[in-house]
């Protein structure tokens, strides 16, 4: 009987599973349980690539309880280092995504701590219908962008559509903003460097035609160079966040002139709504005032700033989490926070 | 009037044992005076062959039983052993005890001998008469037998101690007339209660004995139950011995387990019970830092969770018997502390309710073995993700259910050891 016993249990031992369990998930659950997830897109299989980042597709809810992202754009970098790779995935059933062919952008070239191509997806048409404009800052003097629209009820594959250079007759944008307005309209803010001046350049929001002009504010600057560039017009301020002296500054541009904001020194990805500033430099989430001063610290632990965008007429700020499961598959949960919250994922 | 003193001595002789009656013994019975004559014990002898590889073969193994025998027969006072030449010896007590007594024996020994080089010698000895297993124990020798020589093998490290575990006994014991009486005392823990040998329940006086008046030779089964003590039901066959010792263990409040829980990831638990009582509740902490499993990329996996129980459950079989049947209920939280963050409540799965049905039997003192089967019903907020998770090649052998907004683990299995304080 004994015998029995132990050579079952020997059996089952030999059969015994680990139990499911995604230490991800619980990484960053400091941050995220603070947050309300809006979605899971995956599994995904993208063999060896690295420096995997996931830009869900904008909610189209009118309310955070109903927002159910079910697809985004995957963005990786592959084994040799030399692409990233651009493609658009999403729920096809329950455990499974389905990922459209990709669409190959080389980093030849990329030597700058700017990033060397910035990705917003623009419009939500559908679960498997979205748009995404990549501008590809190669050449500060004279950048790129192309728009990709992708819809997978056919061919499933990822075409680019506009393509061209950013142009605004002789002035070269040394940086953009993509800001969400109220009423749920969005707007690029392109920085213009024109000798001793900033522009700012509203977008329209069909850039499938190219971007069209609109009401420049002129702002005095010293900047003519590539920059991170952020834009408040109900502040009628701008930011830019560059590198200089191999740490990174901030700047604060108004019509009345540049003033450093000595509180920040790191990179800023993003200027709120709120008028604050998010830093996302080496992992680290960093909240800042208006004025630079930082209100918080927190390591992010693998979660990922997407966008701010509107779900109804309430700005919310978007975070991703990839999370890596056996055999080279990814899952990707989606999480949203008030940006009137933003505030409590220092607590 | 001497004949009506004979007639009145006889009839009072005759009558007692018929009565079966009790009485406390207050102190220890004077030593006979008279000289009494003994016999040795019959001993039924089994010798066996163990080891998957390296076994010895047919001939060597009855060439080592002659070498014990001739062993055996040279000690003085030795029990007269009974060879027992059929294939196979059953394997559970019940049924060795039975064959022993069919073939005439009152006590039995298996000598199992496995490994070439360093063979080992493994001893199980049961007396039939007192009903207990009075020996369970291995010895390792660091030569081999030597096949050519081995007449001159004294056993030295196994026959001292069968012929002490086995002394003569009183002769009368083999009486094989009609039954007679004797007089038995029962040593036993103050105040046990003892059952199934007279109409009304024995009490052990606060010397620990108390007395009967039997029939022998006659079968007997008694139930001892004291309070604190593991309730000991026994059998045993009355033929004329006249002291009967109850070996009785405290009940343990508390046991402690060493498991293993899916696959191979270490655990421990407290149990804790009322001693005499059906009832406990466990604390129990598995860790899967380390362990194997089977559906992990790779032989070994670390995880940095560990999860907690609280189970209650109760004992489904009597505490005497050998092999215990229990079942729970109870609550499971996971918690996990992955590196560079927080200790925080898993947030896949992070609760659940844990289903406790298993046996515990003995292993050799107060360590016993138990296998649970812990079905667990988790909490899961995240059924997405719990799907994409067990997506293609992700899933084991014997996977978990998704049944939203739960995950049902229906193949947990939970085995180890158990020592009860």
């Amino acid at each position: 009987m004994k015998s029995f016993v132990l050579a079952g249990v020997a059996v089952l031992a030999l059969a015994g599973c680990a139990p499911p369990f995604i230490e991800d998930l619980n990484r960053a659950a400091g941050l995220t349980g603070h947050m309300t997830m809006v979605g899971t897109v995956g599994y995904i299989s993208f063999g060896n690539d690295t420096n995997v980042r996931f830009y869900p597709t904008k909610p189209t809810e009118t309310a955070i309880g109903d927002v159910n992202i079910q697809s985004g754009f995957v963005v990786s970098t592959g084994a040799s280092g030399a692409n990233d790779y651009l493609r658009f995935a999403y729920n096809r059933d329950t455990g499974k995504a389905d990922t459209s062919g990709s669409q190959q952008f080389t980093l030849s070239g990329f030597s700058s701590p700017y990033p060397l191509y910035q990705y917003d997806v623009i419009s939500t048409t559908s679960a498997t219908g979205a748009n995404i404009v990549v501008l590809n800052w190669t050449t500060p003097s004279s950048p790129s962008y192309a728009f990709y629209s992708i819809s997978l009820s056919g061919a499933g594959s990822l075409s680019p559509g506009t393509s061209g250079s950013l142009s605004f007759s002789s002035n070269i944008p040394f940086g953009v903003q993509m800001m969400p307005q109220p009423g749920g309209t969005e707007v690029f803010n392109f920085g213009l460097s024109v000798t001793g001046i900033v522009e700012n350049e509203p977008a329209s929001a069909n850039v499938t035609t190219g971007f069209a002009a609109g009401t420049p504010i002129t702002l005095v600057s010293t900047t003519t160079t590539r920059e991170l560039y952020y834009m408040n017009p109900a502040l009628a301020a701008a930011y830019v966040s560059y590198i200089s002296g191999g740490a990174w500054l901030c700047d604060r541009i108004t019509t009345s002139g540049v003033q450093n904001l000595s509180g920040v020194s790191n990179r800023i990805d993003a200027l709120l709504t709120s008028g604050q500033l998010l830093s996302t430099q080496d992992g680290t989430l960093r909240l800042y005032d208006t004025n630079g001063n930082q209100l918080f610290s927190k390591p992010m632990n693998g979660l990922q700033y997407c966008y701010e965008a509107n779900v109804g007429s309430t700005p919310y700020v978007f975070f991703a989490l990839p999370m890596s499961l056996n055999h080279g598959q990814w899952v990707f949960n989606v999480y949203a926070i008030a940006t009137s919250s933003i505030g409590d994922l220092g607590k | 009037m001497k004949k009506l003193l004979a007639c009145l001595f006889s009839a009072l002789l005759f009558m007692t044992p018929a009565l079966l009656h009790a009485q406390d013994q207050t102190a220890p019975s004077a030593a006979p005076a008279a000289p009494v004559d003994k016999a040795p014990r019959r001993l039924l002898f089994v010798m066996e062959k163990g080891g998957l590889f390296s076994s010895y073969t047919d001939n060597e193994l009855i060439i080592l039983k002659r070498s014990f025998l001739t062993a055996l027969s040279d000690v003085d006072d030795a029990p007269v052993p009974i060879d027992y030449s059929l294939k196979s010896f059953p394997g559970s007590t019940e049924d060795r005890s039975k064959v022993a007594r069919e073939a005439g024996a009152d006590c039995w020994l298996v000598v199992k001998i496995s490994g070439r080089g360093s063979p080992t010698i493994s001893v199980v000895s049961y007396d039939l008469l007192y009903n207990i297993k009075t020996l369970d124990f291995s010895a390792t020798r660091h030569e081999d037998f030597s096949m050519l020589d081995v007449y001159r093998e004294r056993w030295d490290d196994v026959i001292p101690q069968v012929a002490k575990a086995y002394p003569p006994i009183v002769s009368h014991a083999y009486t094989r007339g009609p039954p007679g009486p004797v007089t038995l005392t029962i040593h036993a823990v103050a105040g046990t209660s003892i059952t199934g040998l007279s109409p009304k329940p024995l009490r052990v006086g606060q010397a620990g004995t108390v007395t009967i008046d039997l029939p022998s030779p006659a079968p007997y089964s008694l139930r001892a139950t004291a309070s604190g003590y593991v309730p000991n039901a026994m059998d045993f066959y009355l033929n004329g011995q006249t002291d009967l010792p109850i070996t009785q263990l405290r009940s343990p409040w508390l046991k402690l387990d060493g498991a293993f829980q899916d696959g191979l990831f270490p655990g421990f638990s407290a149990n804790f019970s009322i001693p005499s009582q059906r009832f406990f509740g466990r604390l129990e902490v598995t860790t899967y830092r380390v362990g194997i499993a089977v559906n992990q990329n790779q032989f070994f996996a670390s995880l940095p969770l560990t999860t907690y129980s609280l189970i209650l459950g109760m004992y489904l079989t009597p505490e005497e018997k050998e092999t215990r049947w229990y079942a729970g209920v109870g609550a499971l939280l996971r918690v996990s502390w992955p590196g560079g963050a927080s200790l925080v409540v898993d947030n896949l799965l992070p609760f659940g309710i844990r289903m406790v049905g298993g046996c515990d039997f003995p292993l050799f003192g107060r360590m016993r073995s138990f296998v649970e089967w812990t079905p667990t019903v988790y909490y899961n907020p995240q059924p997405a993700l719990f799907a994409a998770y067990f997506g293609n090649n992700n899933a084991g052998p014997l996977s978990y259910t998704s049944v939203p907004p739960f995950a049902l683990g229906l193949f947990e299995i939970r085995f180890g050891l158990r020592y009860a304080l």
